[in-house]
Parts: C-alpha cells; sequence; structure tokens
C-alpha cells in the first residue's frame, strides 16, 4: 500500500489530523506544479487553494477520491488551470524574473517568456500521463522507476511516454515544427 | 551540443533548457503559503463540526510520530512495506469486524438493492476495489461482486421485488465493465498473465449470461428487459475478448511467430508489422486473444526511436514512427480504452444506446457520418470516474473490411481510427471536474 492510499483512506474518516497531513504531504508540490503551468505565484496560491476546498467538499459528501490520492489531486489542479484557460486567454506573465536568464539581453527575455507561456500551454497540452511523466522525470527528478510504480505501468511503458512527450513538446518549439 | 537527462536519454538541449527553466521558479511566499494552511484547516475545523467528526487536532509542524513513521516507510525496504501492509490490513479487518461499524456492515451483507443498508455494501465492495494490490486483483473482485448482484436478482425474484431489480443489474454492469477495465490494464503492465486471467474472466461472464437467462423468464417485460440488457451485455464483454498492449523486446522473429518479451505472438497476414524491427528492438505490440486464449498480434511498430534519443549528432529528424506516434496516442491510456460491436438501438443529442449500453456522448466523440439506429457499428469507448462509458469513437463495423481474418479471430480490426489520445485524458479530466462539480 502506497503512502498516499493510507493517506486516503484517513481521511475518508474526515479525520482532521490526517486532513492537514494530507495538506502538508501534497501541498508544495502541487503548489509547484500549479506555478508551473500558471506562472504566477498568486494564482498557483489561489489554486492549490480552491483545489483543497473541492477536496474537502468530496470528502464532505462522503465520497472517497478514486485510485491514487496524490495523482487524484495533481488531476484536480490540471482541472482547476484548463477551467483558468478556458476562462481568459493566458497571458504573457509580466513579473520580472519569473524565469532567470541572466545571459539574455531584455529584449531576449522578454521572448524568452514568451516562447515559455508557449511551452507551459504545450506541456499543460500533453495527454495526462505523458504530462506526469515529464513532471515527475525532469521535475521531481523521479526515477523512471519510480513514475512507472506510480502510473501503474511498466518501465518500458513510461520510458515511451517520455519519448512520445518528449517529441510532441519539441514540435512546438519555434524552427522545429517542419521537422 | 547534446545533453543527457538523468536516464542517460540524449535529447535536445533547448528543450533540456526549457525543461531546466521551468524547474527553478521563485520560492513560495511563507506567508500565503500559511493563509492556504490556515484557510484549509478552518475549512476542515467546519466540517469537522458540521459532521460531528472526531477532532483529535495536534500540532502537525512536530508531529513527530507521522515524521518518524514517514521516514521509516520511506527507507523501508519493499519486502518490510509487504510485511508491514499485511499486517495493518489484518489489524484493520479486526478492528472492524468487531467494532460497531463492522457490526453495520456485517448486516449489511444480506441487503438488497432498495434496502436502506444496501449503500453499505456496495460501498464496502467498492473500498475493497480501491484498496485491490493490482489490476489482476481488481478483476477478480469486480467479477466476484458481479456475481453477488445476481444472487441479489434471484431474492429479489423469490420477494417478488421486481422494481429494485434494475438497481441489481445497474450495479452488476458496473461491475463487469469495471473488471474488463481492469483486465486491459491487466495486459497493458503484465501480459504474461493476461492470457488465462481473460479466459477466466470469459468463462464467467459467459457463466453469468446463462444465469441472467435462467432468471429472465419469471419476470414482468418491464424487468425482463433489464436483465436481458445484462445477458448482452455480458456475452458481448465475455466474447469481445478486448484488444490488448504491450511494450516489449523482440527476442525472436519467425515467419509464423514472435517472442516480445517473453510472449509468442502469432502472425497473419493482416498483422501490421513496421519496416526495420530487429531483434532487441523495443516496441509496442497490439494483440488479441484468439478463442484460444492465444495472443495474436494485430500490429508492432518501435516503441521510441533509438536513433533519435541515441543521436550523437544531435539530429532532430524523426522517422515516420515518430509521426505515428503521435497519431497512437489513444494507446497511452492502456487500462481506459475498451470496445465492442453491436447493433444502434437509440440516437440522442447525449447518450446512444448501443447494444443495450448507454454512452454518453461528448463534444470529443468521433462518430461517423450516416449511422443510424439498426446500424451494426464498432465502438470505443473509457470509463468515467464512476464507471459510465463515453464515446470515444463509434463507426460502421463493415467499414473495417481490411481485416476479417476468419481463421483465427473475427475480433480482429483495423487500426486506422485511431485518434488522439488528449481526448482520452480531457475525457478523464473532466471526470475529475465532474467529481468537483457534484
Amino acid at each position: 500500500m502506497r503512502m498516499e492510499t493510507i493517506l486516503s483512506t484517513e481521511a475518508q474518516r474526515i479525520d482532521k489530523q490526517a486532513l492537514v497531513r494530507i495538506y502538508e504531504e501534497y501541498s508544495p508540490g502541487l503548489y509547484r506544479y500549479a506555478y508551473r503551468l500558471l506562472g504566477d505565484q498568486d494564482l498557483a496560491e489561489e489554486c492549490v487553494s480552491e483545489t483543497f476546498s473541492r477536496f474537502l467538499q468530496v470528502i464532505r459528501r462522503g465520497s472517497s477520491p478514486e485510485g491514487n490520492l496524490r495523482a487524484y489531486l495533481y488531476r484536480m489542479v490540471h482541472n482547476w488551470v484548463v477551467d483558468h484557460y478556458r476562462k481568459q486567454a493566458p497571458q504573457v506573465s509580466l513579473e520580472t524574473g519569473t524565469y532567470p536568464d541572466p545571459d539574455s539581453s531584455l529584449e531576449k527575455g522578454v521572448d524568452s517568456r514568451q516562447e515559455m507561456d508557449q511551452f507551459r500551454m504545450a506541456l499543460l497540452n500533453l495527454p495526462e500521463e505523458q504530462r506526469m511523466v515529464i513532471e515527475l522525470r525532469f521535475m521531481e527528478d523521479w526515477s523512471h522507476a519510480q513514475v512507472a510504480n506510480f502510473l501503474g505501468k511498466t518501465v518500458d511503458a513510461t520510458r515511451a511516454l517520455q519519448h512520445r512527450a518528449l517529441v510532441a513538446l519539441r514540435q512546438t518549439m519555434p524552427g522545429l515544427e517542419e521537422i | 551540443m547534446t545533453m543527457n537527462n538523468p536516464n542517460q536519454q540524449t535529447i535536445d538541449p533547448e528543450l533540456q533548457h526549457k525543461l531546466q527553466q521551468m524547474r527553478t521558479g521563485p520560492p513560495r511566499n511563507p506567508d500565503a503559503a500559511a493563509r492556504g494552511k490556515a484557510q484549509f484547516i478552518a475549512e476542515v475545523d467546519k466540517i469537522v463540526k458540521e459532521q460531528g467528526f472526531s477532532s483529535n487536532t495536534q500540532p502537525t509542524g512536530g508531529s513527530s510520530f507521522y515524521q518518524r513513521w514517514k521516514e521509516k516507510w520511506n527507507m523501508a525496504t519493499p519486502r518490510t512495506r509487504i510485511v508491514f501492509t499485511f499486517v495493518t490490513a489484518f489489524v484493520l479487518v479486526a478492528v472492524f469486524l468487531f467494532s460497531g461499524a463492522g457490526m453495520t456492515v456485517y448486516a449489511s451483507q444480506s441487503a438488497l438493492p432498495g434496502d436502506a443498508l444496501y449503500g453499505v455494501k456496495t460501498g464496502v465492495e467498492q473500498t475493497r476495489v480501491n484498496l485491490a494490490r493490482d489490476a489482476a486483483e481488481k478483476v477478480r473482485l469486480n467479477l466476484a461482486f458481479a456475481e453477488r448482484r445476481l444472487d441479489e436478482i434471484a431474492r429479489l425474484i423469490e420477494n417478488k421485488r421486481f422494481a429494485d431489480i434494475a438497481q441489481a443489474v445497474q450495479e452488476y454492469e458496473h461491475y463487469v465493465q469495471n473488471a474488463t477495465a481492469a483486465l486491459t490494464t491487466v495486459a497493458a503492465g503484465d501480459p504474461a498473465s493476461v492470457q488465462e486471467l481473460a479466459s477466466q474472466v470469459a468463462q464467467l461472464l459467459n457463466r453469468y449470461a446463462q444465469t441472467l437467462s435462467s432468471m429472465a423468464g419469471a419476470l414482468p417485460d418491464t424487468a425482463r428487459l433489464e436483465v436481458e440488457r445484462a445477458i448482452q451485455m455480458s456475452n458481448t464483454a465475455g466474447n469481445m475478448r478486448g484488444k490488448f498492449e504491450f511494450v516489449g523486446t523482440v527476442e525472436t522473429i519467425n515467419a509464423a511467430s514472435w517472442i516480445i518479451g517473453g510472449r509468442t505472438l502469432t502472425i497473419t497476414s493482416h498483422s501490421e508489422i513496421n519496416r526495420g524491427i530487429k531483434v532487441g528492438d523495443l516496441v509496442e505490440v497490439e494483440y488479441i486473444l484468439d478463442a484460444n486464449g492465444n495472443p495474436i498480434l494485430i500490429e508492432v511498430e518501435l516503441a521510441y526511436d533509438h536513433d533519435d534519443i541515441n543521436d550523437k549528432d544531435n539530429d532532430d529528424v524523426h522517422d515516420k514512427d515518430d509521426d505515428d506516434d503521435s497519431d497512437d496516442d489513444i494507446h497511452d491510456n492502456d487500462g481506459t480504452k475498451l470496445e465492442f460491436t453491436a447493433i444502434v438501438e437509440q440516437l440522442g443529442t447525449n447518450l446512444w444506446v448501443i447494444g443495450g449500453r448507454t454512452l454518453t456522448i461528448t463534444n470529443r466523440s468521433e462518430i461517423n457520418r450516416g449511422i443510424k439506429v439498426g446500424d451494426l457499428v464498432e465502438v470505443d469507448y473509457i470509463l468515467d470516474a464512476n464507471g459510465n462509458p463515453i464515446l470515444v469513437e463509434v463507426e460502421l463495423a463493415h467499414d473495417n473490411d481490411d481485416i476479417h481474418d476468419k481463421d483465427t479471430d473475427d475480433g480482429i480490426h483495423d487500426k486506422s481510427g485511431a485518434h488522439d489520445n488528449d481526448d482520452d485524458d480531457d475525457d478523464h479530466d473532466d471526470d475529475a471536474n465532474d467529481d468537483d462539480d457534484d
């Protein structure tokens, strides 16, 4: 039984301590995940807050998240971000230093941020399992074996997912679309 | 210049750079994080107060027991974790059985649809499915619980509670659908074990269909229609034998059969084999099982382009297989996509009834033009979080005229209908939203 399953079982009893543990366990990762997709700290906090609020409503109704709680929460964050982008077209972040690149000129930095927004959208549009592989492998530094265990797949299958995701992402990058 | 990721795969440096940039976000504002946590705790308090649940609050910042336990858990070997899991499960079951809640659950075991405790009974069953250790266990549990529904239907008939039969049938269909979905997951993750399991599933479902048939005659018209639908579904699921996939290494190539990942697959004249595959290649395999449970190769292709990944020259040119990958994305979600062939019975804006099964139409459902009631169609569908079928694609069955192998299995289908897996994923995402919005 995995950690998240145990926590999920506890959560179904609406035990305050268990729920706070869940929050402490997953909130930082969910925030990072939301920030990567949104590029805005306030929005990422709002996203995480609403995700846990929705999670509590699910628990309150006596429902139980099916399967892996961690994946369930990440999916809720993803849905929130998708809904957010549906309501308003994504805008280039005006935060300076959001993606620091000390070697870039100011103009190049703006281009870079625009490219990053485009790249973020491409990541967001990947099929869920592909996106999860990229997130966990390249941003959370998980091994293929860990990702495979998390997704319930074989290592070979996660390698194939990773490859497809990388191909899809590369095709969104300027100058490589025709390849 | 190329860069290596931790898995030794060489990827495009620009892409690597972008991924690296995404890693480096600004640190989280501690005040905002604290406010978020405080808000969450306030909401928990509100719920606990409303519902009168336990509130054994302790400061969590230094929740030493939890921290120690978590550290031990993280450091434990897989063997230790397995032993711990079994011991914990045993203790929990013992406590549960001898507690008041256990007595309630025990009392609920004889409940029938329409009884007050029936929800407890099915809730406990669903929890057992959710906690199953693997997909094969889920298959067995779902089928066992489907069989319970048959017992319930028999008892409802004895008690002449015909109006409650619909709910039992609905639950039966739910478990059968989940069993077939889990079977597909087994095929993806553990192809070596799927053959025997699929054969057992087929036998059980055919037996279930016979049991239902023996009961149908004793029913009034309304209830009989429900049961006949379940019979049809059982037969369809039992005979479908599915289309399975896995990723493995090519071990042997012969004219009549290939061995991939330790599994022998029969080659037919309709098997689609991508050019250039050789022994040692990692490939994606699509296959069906014939009437005897033997795997028949439908399609094999490179799982990924080795030349591309190991490209020392940083040559970004991809071969056709890469392009094909995007079309095949539907198969990423191995565990959820199912298919069957049946007659169209009703066409609605949001729901179609095909072969007695009601499928929800979404804006991503691919529907071939000209399909009308009475047509024999092939249906691709997925199950949402509640086990309800969501239509992915429907097309006339005779459109797939390129593969009808009478010698092997008429379940061999054309793969031309493959489409983007984004649809599948989005459907699941929407499901999660649905949960939230309920």
